[in-house]
């Protein structure tokens, strides 16, 4: 059954380090935009690697839209083979990006990033200049509404 | 590069047969849309989504409600880039 809330909670817990982009973060700028999926760009580091595949792990992650029966282990291995990833869990689906479209790695994200407390716990959400960059680098149709709304609120509508 | 057929059936209402200026842009929209999360709403029952829309929403609130915390400690209003 999805589960948002225990999803994140999820990666919290387990001391990951990520910042949260995508519609969720827009939710806690102010959008109006509802959206149903979590996307956070995660540290790239050895020992976060580990954490991430540690928590996530339990959760019996699958690739999303991948053929039925494909072979495919999450763990810190595979991780490091690969980049972003687009996965299935138990408690729902999240995208882990190792870099997202328009440079939005951990490190170029983390340190203008905000921590703001979600159910109990921290939680660290990307600033909005920088959300509504990596919005304007994806270059998306869907996006471009999205964008308009973020930019109102970056003004203080 | 789309032959003649590509555009018509871009331009055509897949519903009605007829051609429809809108369709261009509604297939420039559906390029981006993420069809494994759509398959994966299919594939529950009518009360599994609303359980899980209901979950996605509580995590909504909570973040609008940890965005307007954050926002009323430091009311900082940034420049537009």
């Amino acid at each position: 059954m999805s589960d948002m809330p225990s999803l994140l909670a999820t990666l919290v817990d387990g001391g990951v380090d990520f910042v949260l982009i995508g519609g969720m973060a827009g939710v806690a700028h102010g959008s109006s935009r509802v959206t149903v999926d979590i996307d956070v760009v995660y540290g790239r580091s050895p020992t976060n690697i580990e954490r991430l595949a540690a928590a996530l792990a339990p959760l019996a992650p699958t690739l999303r839209g991948a053929p039925p029966g494909l072979p495919f282990t999450f763990n810190a291995a595979t991780i490091r083979a690969g980049l972003n990833f687009t996965l299935q869990t138990s408690l729902g689906p999240i995208d882990l990006l190792g870099e997202a479209v328009g440079g939005g790695t951990w490190d170029a994200l983390a340190p203008q990033s905000t921590i703001i407390e979600v159910f109990g716990r921290p939680c660290r959400v990307v600033s909005l200049p920088q959300l509504i960059a990596l919005k304007r680098a994806a270059g998306r149709p869907k996006d471009l509404e999205a964008i308009a709304e973020l930019e109102s609120l970056h003004r203080g509508a | 590069m789309h032959d003649a057929r590509d555009v018509e059936a871009r331009t055509t209402n897949p519903d009605t047969g007829d051609h429809d200026s809108m369709q261009d842009v509604i297939a420039l929209y559906r390029r981006d849309i993420d069809m494994t999360l759509i398959r994966e709403r299919l594939a529950m029952s009518v009360g599994e989504r609303f359980a899980a829309h209901e979950r996605a929403l509580d995590l909504v609130l909570e973040l609008r409600r940890a965005g307007q915390a954050m926002r009323d400690a430091a009311p900082v209003r940034e420049t537009a880039p």
